[in-house]
């Protein structure tokens, strides 16, 4: 039986963040990854998160995703205060209102392609089982891998796992997809495939959100956000490309 | 369609086959040991209860001057008695293949009508004619003889006589033969009187209504059976009553199967430990995968039911697998100890629960030990289970901050050593196997040391080579006027021994002694002082002095489970031969394997046979004799008693001290052997929990042999590297397997001084740690070896990428 989905208030921005801020302890001290963070993405929009390694990029996507807790602060991602839920409650919501991208695809290895992409609606329990199996298909169809269905992830080379990968975070119609340097393992061809498919899902009703250092490939969003030792040091919407 | 979730769980198991294989198969193992120990305790209590209790054993023996039909029938009438037979024993001896065997004889005046103390007819006649005898199936073991052979025996100094083995018979009222070193056998009046012995009934088998015991006990119900026989002119020697429902090797068996059932529970915890263990392995392979499982929506509650029900399944699977070998086992186990105890197993079918329990107690403690590193795992954050940071490890100093070098040592050895000592945690949990298998291997035989000790002790304080008993006193002067002339013979003591009985109620003896008349008897000895040929070593007090009058030194079973716990300075009363005897305790000495035994001091049991006891006129039935080194014990002692016999001096019993050690072996070898099957299985389940810690060690590092590699290490020097490591555990371990050894000896020799009273020594065996660390540490190098090499299979980038 799906869940409840947690309240989402209309009108409100996909994801906001304010005075946000991590520190990470280690042997020298707290370690500042980012400091008072104000962000505000509407639904629908195409972000990326740019700056050099590390200006904070993967903590924020870390934070949004819920990957990773703030030290201060408040996250809503699609309408939810993520800065108050319990460990428990951020499991479930992750899977019903969020899909993630991540920079080495993450695939299960020993589940197939089909499997893979089966596995978050399962956990999810959004999707009704009798559903599952024909979603999948069309996903993995739409995102071009459908020949690959039940092959092992690593018999994929790495622009097909990419693509698997983002088929499993749209597995459950999430509200707000996240990916974190999804092209830093991928030539430059590839990285531009995965990137335009990703960029392509907030036309059709996704706020997408993308840590990258792909400078070439940014006329493909509608906005970047540039990090810098942890601020915002730019947030500028880019000239449409259409 | 199936479900993802359990479909990557049965294929992450077939990836991970080795090591799941490893802990199924010693789960299994454990499993079956201790279904086995389970089963065979629970079929030899029930059959060895049962077999006794076919036996009719009597509540009571009444020895008197005759057992005839008219005592019979008086017994008989007593209202509290429920059925009465006249008996009668006596000893001799019977011709083994080229040396005499100590023979004793149940007198029986119908076979047929046989109730009390009976006997199971195993092949032949149920009743014997007047030239032949029943012998007791290990009897007929022992003598190396089969049915239907003729066979010599002697009587009080008669010569021998060929009787018939008519049949064989099992007799579950008698310790084994094979560790008593004695023949049983059954025979009828006819025939022991065609043996000179015209009168041999002289006991009376009582059994009493059950109603009468739930009122008074047989102890009561015994003397006033005993005091009307005596009204009626019969003259009342002793009233044994053996302990209600015991047999008499009754406390060794218990302690056996107790100790079989201690060790199958050390198993199970083991099986607990080892599953954590591995588990522990299994689940960082599986970190990253529960971090993307809970990224894609999966709580810690899903991932946790995930791998609980996985161990679930594998520790059932180990059980199911594990029983079936195990109920096998038990069957040849009960059988051997069947054979050990004297016991005929009449159904090897235990009942359900024996093999049910093991099962399900496995499963459950695999479940408990593996849930805290489950879930430990399960509620790791989704960035600590995809961001892998080798440098939070602590890194390898010793305390205060010292780096450690060890000279010019191969880097690939000190590499191994810094990471071991960086991997702490893994450390001493490798070490945990070798610490625990190797603290009760090598407690194990520690504890065998302790008795060999004990009994060497015990044998070194005996410095004579034989001892003759005599049917009837005899002077010492006659004695040594035979005994002297042999060259063989160095020394000769005067040693003489009665039976004796509790202090006496209302002038009558009670014992507590088993119908073979030894196992639960009291001797009084009477002993030369001073002696050059018994030195016992003293427990407290001291030995007897020749100014001593009315002393007496116990043995610890005289001591604990006659006179309650009797100490120096304590009175006791013994019955001999209807006079009551007060002495002073002045000693207990250690005796090991021994009846309880009173040492008198010489006036005391002189008197008793009836003279003075400081001159050569000193009356005995018992000598002791030392041989001139480099003499055959058992020649010259043959010689002595052909001697004897021929001028007139009837044996008893004439044995060696090596015949006494023999059964002192026989005795000790089932607890021996127990340690020894004990010690075995620990060195497996050690080694298998090892191999499976190390295996699941290396899989972890897979990061840290691509660093090497990268770096240029050959796979040689990694591999060298790993087994380091690996031997760093063995030799942890081996080092703490003695302090726990020594907890262990500790506590099983506490157990056993508290169980027999006997003062064990804490031994070492030497040998046990040597062996326990060399067969680790060839295991931590094979075990290592094989995932080392496996491991080097992968790729630098894909060790590297994780």
């Amino acid at each position: 039986m799906p869940q409840a989905p947690l309240s989402v208030q209309e009108n409100a921005p996909a994801v906001a963040l304010r005075d946000v801020s991590k520190s990470y302890s280690g042997p020298s001290g707290a370690a500042p990854a980012l400091r008072a963070i104000n962000l505000r993405v509407q639904p629908g929009e195409a972000v990326a998160i740019v700056g050099r390694s590390g200006s904070g990029k993967s903590t924020l996507i870390n934070l949004i995703s819920g990957i990773d807790r703030a030290t201060e602060g408040e996250i809503h991602v699609a309408g939810v205060p993520l800065h108050s839920l319990k460990e428990s409650d951020m499991a479930r919501w992750r899977g019903q209102s969020l899909g993630i991208v991540f920079q080495f695809f993450q695939l299960l290895p020993t589940l197939t392609v089909l499997e893979n992409v089966l596995l978050a609606m399962e956990f999810a329990r959004t999707v009704p089982p009798a559903d599952r199996g024909r979603r999948a298909q069309e996903l993995l169809a739409t995102l071009g891998v459908a020949g690959h269905a039940q092959k092992f992830p690593q018999q994929l080379s790495g622009g097909e796992q990419q693509r698997v990968a983002v088929a499993r975070a749209l597995a459950n119609k999430p509200a707000v997809v996240v990916a974190d340097e999804p092209t830093g393992n991928l030539d430059s061809g590839t990285a531009a495939e995965v990137m335009k498919l990703l960029t392509g899902l907030a036309y059709v009703g996704h706020t997408v959100i993308v840590a990258t250092h792909e400078q070439e490939l940014l006329p493909l969003f509608s906005r970047v956000v540039t990090l810098r030792d942890g601020r915002i040091a730019g947030d500028h919407p880019m000239a449409s490309n259409e | 369609m199936s479900s993802p979730r359990w479909t990557k769980l049965l294929r992450d198991v077939h990836r991970a086959l080795g090591r799941v294989f490893v802990l199924v198969g010693t789960l299994a193992i454990i499993c079956m040991a201790f279904t086995a120990l389970l089963v065979a305790y629970s079929v030899l209590s029930r059959e060895s209860a049962r077999d006794y209790e076919a036996t009719h054993p009597a509540d009571a023996q009444i020895l008197l001057d005759r057992a005839d039909e008219q005592a019979v029938a008086s017994v008989r009438s007593h209202p509290q008695v429920l059925a009465a037979e006249a008996g009668g024993m006596v000893r001799g001896w019977i011709a083994a293949k080229d040396f005499w065997m100590p023979l004793q004889i149940f007198v029986v005046p119908d076979f047929t009508a046989l109730q009390i103390n009976s006997v199971q007819v195993v092949s032949g006649s149920r009743s014997p004619t007047s030239d032949a005898l029943l012998i007791d199936s290990g009897g007929l073991r022992l003598l190396g003889a089969r049915e239907g052979a003729r066979v010599r025996l002697r009587l009080s100094g008669d010569s021998a006589r060929q009787v018939v083995l008519a049949g064989v018979v099992h007799d579950a009222g008698i310790a084994p033969a094979s560790i008593e070193g004695r023949v049983t056998a059954y025979a009828t009046t006819e025939l022991l009187s065609r043996l000179g012995q015209p009168s041999p009934l002289d006991r009376l088998k009582l059994v009493f209504r059950l109603d009468a015991l739930a009122t008074s006990n047989t102890e009561a119900l015994a003397l006033d059976v005993a005091r009307n026989l005596g009204a009626m002119g019969y003259s009342i020697r002793e009233i044994q009553i053996p302990p209600r429902g015991a047999h008499p090797h009754q406390l060794l068996n218990d302690s056996l199967l107790v100790v079989l059932i201690a060790f199958g529970v050390l198993g199970l915890i083991a099986s607990g430990v080892l599953t954590r263990t591995l588990m522990g392995g299994l689940l960082e392979s599986q970190v990253r995968e529960m971090g993307i499982m809970k990224a894609i929506g999966a709580s810690s509650r899903d991932v946790a039911h995930m791998y609980l029900v996985f161990v679930a399944i594998l520790a059932a699977l180990s059980a199911l697998i594990g029983v079936l070998p195990g109920i096998i086992a038990a069957r040849v186990l009960a059988r051997i100890l069947a054979t050990s105890m004297n016991v005929e197993l009449a159904s090897l079918t235990a009942p359900g629960w024996t093999f049910i329990v093991p099962a399900a107690v496995l499963v459950l403690t695999a479940v408990h030990a593996a849930s805290t590193r489950i879930l430990l795992a399960a509620n790791r954050s989704v960035r600590e289970c995809l961001v892998r940071n080798a440098a939070s490890e602590n890194p390898a100093t010793l305390p205060g901050g010292k780096r450690l070098t060890i000279g010019r040592v191969p880097a690939s050895f000190q590499l191994g050593v810094r990471l071991a000592l960086r991997h702490r945690r893994a450390l001493l949990s490798n070490a945990f196997w070798v610490a625990i298998g190797g603290g009760l291997f090598i407690g194990s035989f520690n504890v065998v040391a302790s008795w060999n000790s004990l009994t060497a002790d015990v044998n070194e304080g005996r410095r004579y080579d034989a001892e003759i008993q005599l049917h009837e006193p005899a002077t010492l002067s006659d004695l040594a006027a035979q005994v002297r002339p042999l060259t063989e013979v160095a020394a000769l003591e005067s040693w003489p021994i009665v039976p004796a009985a509790l202090a006496p109620q209302e002038g009558l003896a009670v014992s507590h002694t088993y119908p073979d008349g030894d196992h639960g008897q009291l001797y009084l000895r009477g002993t030369t002082v001073p002696t050059e040929l018994v030195h016992l070593p003293i427990e407290a007090g001291r030995w007897l002095r020749p100014t001593d009058r009315n002393a007496a030194v116990l043995n610890p079973r005289a001591s604990v489970s006659m006179f309650h716990n009797a100490r120096p300075g304590d009175s006791i009363r013994v019955m001999v031969q209807g006079s009551t005897v007060k002495l002073r305790v002045v000693g207990i000495a250690t005796e090991v394997l021994t009846g309880a035994t009173v040492y008198a001091s010489p006036d005391v049991v002189a008197s008793l046979l009836g003279s003075g006891h400081e001159d050569a006129g000193t009356l005995t039935n018992s000598v002791l004799i030392r041989f001139r080194s480099g003499t055959e014990s058992r020649a010259a002692l043959r010689a002595v008693v052909a001697r004897l016999e021929t001028a007139g001096l009837a044996v008893r019993a004439a044995f060696t001290i090596s015949d006494l050690e023999v059964g002192q072996r026989a005795h000790a070898q089932v607890v021996s052997r127990a340690a020894t099957v004990i010690s075995a299985l620990m060195l497996i389940v050690a080694t298998c929990g090892l191999s499976a810690a190390l295996g699941s060690q290396v899989a972890r590092q897979s990061r840290e042999i691509g660093v090497l590699r990268a770096i240029g290490a050959k796979d040689r020097e990694a591999i060298q590297v790993l087994v380091t490591e690996a031997l760093c555990a063995a030799v942890t371990g081996a080092l703490l397997a003695l302090p726990v050894a020594a907890l262990i000896t500790v506590a099983l020799i506490q157990l056993i001084r508290f169980a027999t009273a006997l003062p064990m020594p804490m031994t070492i065996a030497p040998f046990a740690p040597v062996v326990w660390t060399g067969a680790v540490l060839i295991c931590a190098v094979l075990a290592s070896i094989a995932p080392s090499v496996r491991a080097l299979r992968v790729t630098v980038r894909e060790a590297l990428s994780g």
